[in-house]
């Protein structure tokens, strides 16, 4: 009898045991997946001589170019939904954009807004904008004055709007929003830190002619992608290379606060190589932004790249239209090949957008 | 009059053309989110600018031009009987929890989207590994697809893989579940049996310790 209690007793024991063991590693893996939202970040003061400050200055020195009725068109509360109004589509199709625009800017206002541009971005993340307006100014019809007219979408550069969310300051939050179609540029500021989640930065054409020089808008990222995925040997493209086609951005406009599961390659199976294409090729998003705060955000992806992935769907040939993604703990950027005219992807026509999911918005700097 | 509005509606087309955003398909997107108590899936249905047409007379069945309440519910439930569910093998029926139409000008721009909310019941309450199935057969001769799994909110589930079709038609999601039963135990109901257990084994340990002691000299005597 003794003996039977003693065997249930340490079987017992052992099934507890066993339970306990696998209960701990599970909750050890769902620790490591754990989807809280990030903890809020530490907002650092701004000060005058730094990129905050600078363009705390320029945006001033830009509203005060405007009459009393031009900045109530310019300025919108911080929280408003203005922040999620903007889109890929051209005016004409897409008219929730607000603010003041190109077209009806002075001189004097449009250089003031060069000016602002100039200082918030880079001179590579500023000359990109300039050649996504250009290249839509090339899709506008000759001598149509203000676009179509016909109520169908609107072209050309002057169909491009500024806005402003909160008033430029280096303490409280603000937001310099600058699009049209294929640009939206989302920059939030609160203190010391610069954002520009989420923006969609495309192209159509991706080549085009202006005054004898030929221009690809987002040359360098198609470039730079092929000679990564063709960097990869044949095991780590099978693992990189999804088995299906995709059509689109997947969290493109309207999609905000969404993290889709990653997929591909992850950026620890990569070499040191690799994995410096790899950050090379998504600083030609962070990097639209001015240096300073392009540095911080490069480290702190540098930081997450094991935890990055990389995938492609199409083609892996130079000049082929194909899709990739890099994701990242605190980044997603998208590019697709949009379709044309009834054939299959097009390179002449592409969209992409570039997210922290963490952070889009600043939201993370914001939420206190 | 007549001549100009042809020819202002010609330009018009051609600019659209020139924009060319999926303009001969039907971009059908599907985005699945994983809960411990089920399935949500949001489906957006968007038509391209050259097949609107043919989308808006399935929905405008009486041919007066305008989407009616009951005609937008029909067409939900039309979509609906043509994507399907399956959870750990077998078939879960998908609800609609929510519709919104976009105006017939949307439309005919190629850029209006029916946003459908479907969800299904699934108790993922036994830990352990899951899978589910989503498939997308709606208007299959215009439609392109995406498919794509949310990273869940809950720390109780994790994905542990997505295999689509080539077309993105189908997509199956393999996940982990951790028991929310299990994570609703007492923290002391372990150590509780654990100390049973003790108690159970304590004296019987205490006796073999005991019996040794007592053989030991004796042997040693030998």
């Amino acid at each position: 009898m003794k003996r039977i209690i003693v065997i249930t007793a340490l079987c017992l024991f052992a099934l507890l045991s066993a339970g306990w063991v696998l209960r701990l590693a599970a909750k050890q893996q769902t620790r490591k997946i754990n989807t809280t939202p990030a903890p809020p970040l530490r907002v650092e003061p701004a000060k005058e001589s730094d990129a905050t400050g600078k363009t705390v200055a320029a945006a001033k020195a830009f509203l005060a170019t405007l009459d009393a009725a031009a900045r109530a068109r310019v300025s919108f509360a911080f929280n408003s939904d203005q922040k999620s109004k903007w889109s890929n589509l051209p005016v004409g199709i897409y008219n929730n954009r607000n603010g003041l625009r190109w077209g009806d800017l002075s001189a004097a206002q449009r250089e003031a807004t060069m000016k602002l541009l100039a200082t918030a971005l880079s001179k590579q993340g500023l000359q990109k904008v300039k050649e996504i307006m250009e290249g839509d100014e090339t899709l506008r019809p000759p001598d149509s004055g203000r676009g179509g007219g016909t109520g169908g979408p609107i072209f050309g550069r002057d169909e491009y709007y500024l806005a402003f969310l909160g008033a430029p300051s280096l303490r409280e939050p603000w937001m310099i929003q600058f699009g049209g179609h294929h640009l939206a540029i989302n920059l939030t500021i609160v203190g010391k830190s610069n954002v520009m989640t989420p923006s969609l930065p495309a192209a159509q054409p991706t080549t085009y002619k202006l005054n004898g020089e030929t221009v690809r808008p987002l040359g360098r990222e198609n470039d730079k992608s092929f000679a990564l995925v063709n960097s990869l040997d044949a095991s780590q493209q099978k693992q990189a290379i999804l088995p299906y086609q995709v059509s689109d951005l997947v969290l493109g406009p309207g999609e905000d606060g969404k993290t889709i599961q990653p997929e591909g390659i992850k950026a620890s199976a990569l070499n040191a190589a690799q994995q410096n294409m790899l950050l090379d090729l998504a600083h030609e998003w962070v990097g639209i932004l001015n240096d300073e705060a392009a540095s911080a955000k490069m480290a702190e992806i540098k930081a997450n790249l094991p935890e990055t992935w990389f995938a492609w769907s199409g083609p892996t040939t130079q000049g082929s239209a194909a899709y990739f993604r890099i994701q990242g703990p605190t980044l997603l950027i998208e590019y697709a090949p949009q379709r044309l005219r009834g054939g299959g992807l097009d390179l002449n026509h592409l969209h992409t957008i570039y997210r922290d999911p963490t952070n889009d918005y600043g939201a993370r700097l914001v939420k206190r | 009059m007549k001549r100009l509005l042809f020819c202002l509606l010609c330009a018009r087309a051609l600019l659209i053309t020139a924009t060319a955003h999926a303009l001969d398909q039907y971009l059908q997107v599907a985005q699945i989110a994983l809960a411990p108590d089920g399935v949500r899936v949001e489906l957006r249905l968007t038509p391209g600018a050259r097949v609107a047409g043919r989308v808006f007379a399935l929905i405008d069945v009486d041919g007066d031009g305008q989407i009616s309440p009951a005609e937008e519910q029909a067409y939900a439930r039309r979509a609906l009987r043509d994507v399907a569910l399956e959870v750990d093998g077998r078939r879960t029926p998908l609800t609609l929890t929510g519709i919104q139409f976009p105006s017939r000008r949307e439309m005919n721009e190629g850029v209006g989207a029916i946003r459908l909310d479907l969800a299904a019941e699934a108790a993922f309450g036994a830990a352990g590994e899951h899978q589910i199935t989503f498939r997308n057969d709606h208007l299959q001769e215009l439609g392109v697809y995406m498919a794509n799994a949310l990273v869940p909110t809950t720390d109780t589930i994790k994905i542990t893989g997505q295999q689509r079709d080539a077309l993105q038609r189908g997509l199956r999601v393999n996940f982990l579940s951790l028991s929310a039963d299990a994570r609703a135990w007492p923290r002391w109901t372990g150590v509780l049996l654990f100390g049973l257990c003790l108690a159970l084994l304590l004296p019987h340990w205490l006796r073999v310790r005991r019996n040794s002691a007592q053989l030991a000299p004796r042997r040693g005597s030998n």
